[in-house]
């Protein structure tokens, strides 16, 4: 037990905070790439209908995803009507500052507080794609020229509706997040090992 | 020692032949299964006839490196062809109304235009659309313009190749017919318009009695206004010519820049009247050995126009002929009679001349016509005081070439190309030194030639296509009216070899250019929403969509509505028998190619509204009755039911 406390309360090596750093400088863009791009592909569309989900809107062509939806009665696809938008960017910021004080700082316990932080907005997040593709893909108008069964798109990998092949990936915004978040455990793996060797030497 | 290495060598060729065999399989069988030649042997083709097939195949989605614009003749349109497969792409609707295009139809924009048309105080719903020209910089194509002429009822339209659509016509009541037109200055500074056949000009009517006296040819310089896109009227001006008939013209360019050069006939100033025992005006119009290159200094007339040295007739600015000479805009020089084409080789220092009625082509020096004009070496003048240069001493040299030489092309290695008409047939043949190279057989009467790039200062020499009056048995009989033949040639080798036959069955055509597919760069969808082409800008009537709605003011009935997939908004026009109706429609569509038709049932309107267009159509209500109005265009899986209702009560 003593071992654990001692962990966290340690100072981080200067590795360590190099590597939060290297978090810090994978975050900071991913507030203005797309997070996660959605594709759909048809015989009559060679070039594909692209969507990117961005931190703060949903842009590419939604106009024609919209009114191709219209014709099976799902709700219209509009940025202002998703209220994660408005304050996902600065959640990324306030982990980009957290990140920055853990390097300057440099304590374990800083870095063990933001991660989990960061890795629970990424769940909730995830939760809450599944959750919108959910409700777009089930709550069809039954007014609608064509009726067909309801249905969730994966939020990741490949969905097929009518004639569409739908294509759903994370982006670089995305990427560069998950990079974010894998440094936590390897500063957390690194610090283990160091202060064990530290310990017994 | 020696039998292993013997083993060694049948061993690689047995290997090889066991390669050689799979590898012919695998090839053989890469078509399906199919076998080349078992189905050339079965449909009677020739090595020859393969080698045509692939140089013009295009695989599905494999675009054509060059787009030729050819005259549709009678059709008054424009076809758009893809070289070398020859697929028709499309018929650009210009002087005929054309229902798929929406043009002429009902919409007001061309009301407008078809408006500003009118000749004689008609309605012309027709044209002999004649020779097509690209607008240039520099001498060359620049695929942003194209213009083209009406033989019948003299006038010359503009179409904008960002959306290939007519946007304006210009009519000239100064001319009876044209034919010496369109072609452009080097830098579409402005469009050239030769008339054909002489008509009084001072006076609205005169017998032929006095043809001589009161008959006058003409030439007009189109001013164009690149950044309007439209022909500025009041900018232009034309030179009287005496009252000779006027055939093909040309721009000088590179050191003939700022001259034009323009065919005659019937110099003879036959009046014809066969039926009072006279010589028919084809005897009559033929009888002299020579007629006149009219050699024309457009760029000084520019300055004589702009300093008010004008007259008007019928409302335009006019050079007089007297002016003409007096500033020595004008001079002649014999050409052999009955002549078609004069065209300005690609370094511009040369004019070829073919007589229709003499087998050679006459090659002029720019250079020489020059120094003997600032000499003032003139053997004569003709009746109206035109100084003549002298024949002899202005030719670089004559070659024969075939009867009836009619119109040459270029390519890059210093051919020309000349359709010889009688003969049917193509001569190729070298400017220096002066020689026949080649001849190809056509099929039959060639009329114009249209080389890639062929009469810029740099064309291509790839294609050549040999625009064939009469095509007899090339096609299968479709009666007694035949189509016309286009026929392709490859003329990028030491021998032209004919490659495609393509039956061209809307009218005549003329003359057609081809010019580099990736010069031009039309819209794919219009760049905003409410887009009005005939302004190519924003209408100030676009409806947007949730603009939707219909305004009613005593008789007067707006409606203000938008087409997208599959519906139009609103789909009910309720109005009262004698209502003036107004309809803004607004396609709010964005993808490409998703197209709506807006037809109205026994009201003869139909407009064509592309993603992002915006049109106008008014009309009077003046039938009562319900009428189902619909997308003509067949737009997705619910097209059927992209209506509406007209409903119209009586009064």
């Amino acid at each position: 037990m003593d071992r654990v406390t001692s962990f966290f309360q340690g100072n981080l090596s200067k590795r360590s905070r190099i590597l939060i750093i290297v978090a810090t400088f994978a975050l900071l863009p991913s507030i203005f790439l797309p997070t996660w791009t959605i594709t759909l592909h048809a015989p009559q569309y060679p070039d594909g209908i692209h969507v990117k989900i961005y931190p703060n809107t949903v842009a590419g062509d939604v106009r024609e995803v919209n009114l191709l939806n219209h014709y099976i009665g799902m709700h219209e696809i509009r940025a202002d009507e998703f209220p994660e938008f408005r304050f996902i960017p600065f959640f990324i910021l306030r982990f980009f500052g957290f990140a920055l004080l853990t390097a300057m700082v440099g304590r374990m316990a800083i870095a063990a507080l933001g991660w989990m932080d960061f890795t629970l907005f990424g769940v909730v997040m995830l939760y809450t794609m599944q959750h919108w593709l959910y409700q777009y893909g089930n709550d069809l108008s039954p007014d609608a020229p064509l009726n067909i069964d309801p249905f969730t798109p994966h939020f990741i990998g490949v969905t097929h509706v009518g004639q569409f092949t739908v294509t759903s990936w994370p982006a670089a915004g995305a990427i560069l997040m998950a990079i974010a978040g894998v440094i936590g455990p390897v500063v957390a793996v690194y610090e283990w090992r160091r202060t064990r060797s530290e310990a017994t030497a | 020692m020696r039998s292993k290495r013997m083993t060694w060598v049948l061993t690689l060729t047995a290997t090889a032949a066991v390669l050689g065999v799979v590898t012919l399989q695998s090839c053989s069988g890469a078509g399906r299964g199919a076998d080349v030649s078992a189905i050339a042997r079965a449909r009677g083709l020739t090595e020859a006839d393969i080698v045509a097939a692939v140089k013009t195949f295009q695989p599905t989605g494999k675009m054509d490196e060059y787009l030729m614009f050819g005259s549709g003749g009678h059709s008054g349109q424009v076809v758009v062809i893809g070289v070398p497969s020859m697929r028709l792409l499309k018929v650009i609707a210009v002087f005929t109304p054309e229902p798929w295009q929406g043009f002429g139809y009902g919409s007001d924009e061309h009301k407008a235009l078809f408006e500003n048309a009118r000749m004689a105080g008609h309605d012309i719903t027709w044209g002999d659309s004649h020779h097509p020209a690209l607008s240039e910089t520099d001498g060359d194509y620049d695929g942003q313009f194209l213009f083209i002429n009406d033989k019948a009822n003299p006038r010359i339209a503009v179409i904008d190749l960002r959306d290939f659509e007519t946007k304006q016509i210009v009519t000239n009541p100064n001319m009876g017919t044209n034919h010496g037109g369109t072609f452009v200055t080097p830098n579409t500074e402005y469009v050239i318009e030769g008339a054909q056949y002489s008509v009084p000009l001072w006076t609205d009517y005169a017998d032929v009695d006095r043809y001589e006296e009161d008959y006058r040819g003409l030439i007009t310089m189109w001013k164009f206004d690149r950044d309007r896109g439209r022909i500025d009227e009041a900018a232009s001006f034309s030179i009287v010519l005496p009252p000779y008939w006027h055939d093909l013209a040309d721009a000088g360019k590179g050191p003939s820049f700022g001259w034009a050069f323009l065919n005659s006939f019937n110099t003879e100033m036959a009046t014809g009247g066969v039926e009072d025992g006279n010589p028919p005006f084809e005897a009559g119009a033929s009888r002299n050995d020579m007629d006149y290159m009219h050699i024309i200094n457009w760029q000084k007339a520019a300055e004589v126009a702009a300093a008010g040295n004008t007259r008007m007739a019928r409302g335009r600015r006019v050079i007089p002929l007297q002016t003409a000479i007096d500033e020595g805009l004008l001079f002649f020089v014999p050409e052999p009679k009955s002549p078609h084409g004069v065209d300005v080789t690609p370094d511009g220092r040369f004019l070829v001349v073919s007589g229709k009625l003499d087998p050679h082509v006459t090659v002029y020096s720019f250079a020489k016509i020059q120094q003997a004009i600032q000499n003032g070496d003139f053997t004569s003048t003709d009746p109206y005081g035109v100084p003549i240069l002298d024949f002899n001493s202005v030719i670089e040299g004559q070659l024969e070439v075939g009867l009836g030489p009619l119109h040459t092309q270029y390519d890059n290695r210093g051919n020309a190309y000349t359709s010889i008409f009688l003969e049917s047939q193509v001569t190729k043949w070298s400017l220096d030194p002066l020689a026949v190279v080649d001849k190809i057989d056509v099929h039959y009467n060639v009329g114009h030639l249209a080389a890639v790039e062929g009469d810029t200062k740099s064309p291509d020499g790839k294609y050549l296509v040999a625009m064939n009056k009469w095509s007899l048995d090339r096609f299968n009989n479709v009666g007694p009216l035949l189509p016309q033949n286009f026929q392709l040639i490859d003329i990028s080798g030491d021998e032209m070899e004919l490659i495609y036959d393509m039956p061209i069955g809307v009218g005549e055509p003329h003359y057609a250019q081809i010019i580099k597919a990736d010069k031009l760069q039309p819209f794919e969808i219009y760049p905003e929403i409410g887009f009005d082409p005939s302004t190519m800008s924003t209408a100030s009537d676009a409806v947007q969509a949730g603009e939707e709605r219909i305004e009613r003011r005593g008789r007067n009935v707006d409606v203000y509505m938008t087409a997208i997939r599959s519906h139009f908004n609103p789909e009910y026009i309720r109005v009262r028998e004698g209502d003036n109706v107004t309809i803004h429609i607004t396609s709010i569509e964005q993808v490409r190619d998703a197209t709506h038709g807006f037809g109205i049932a026994k009201y003869n309107i139909n407009l064509s509204i592309e993603p992002g267009e915006s049109q106008t159509v008014s009309f009077v209500a003046d039938a009562p009755g319900v009428f189902p109005f619909y997308c003509t265009e067949f737009c997705s899986a619910l097209h059927l039911e992209m209506m509406g209702y007209l409903l119209v009560s009586p009064r």
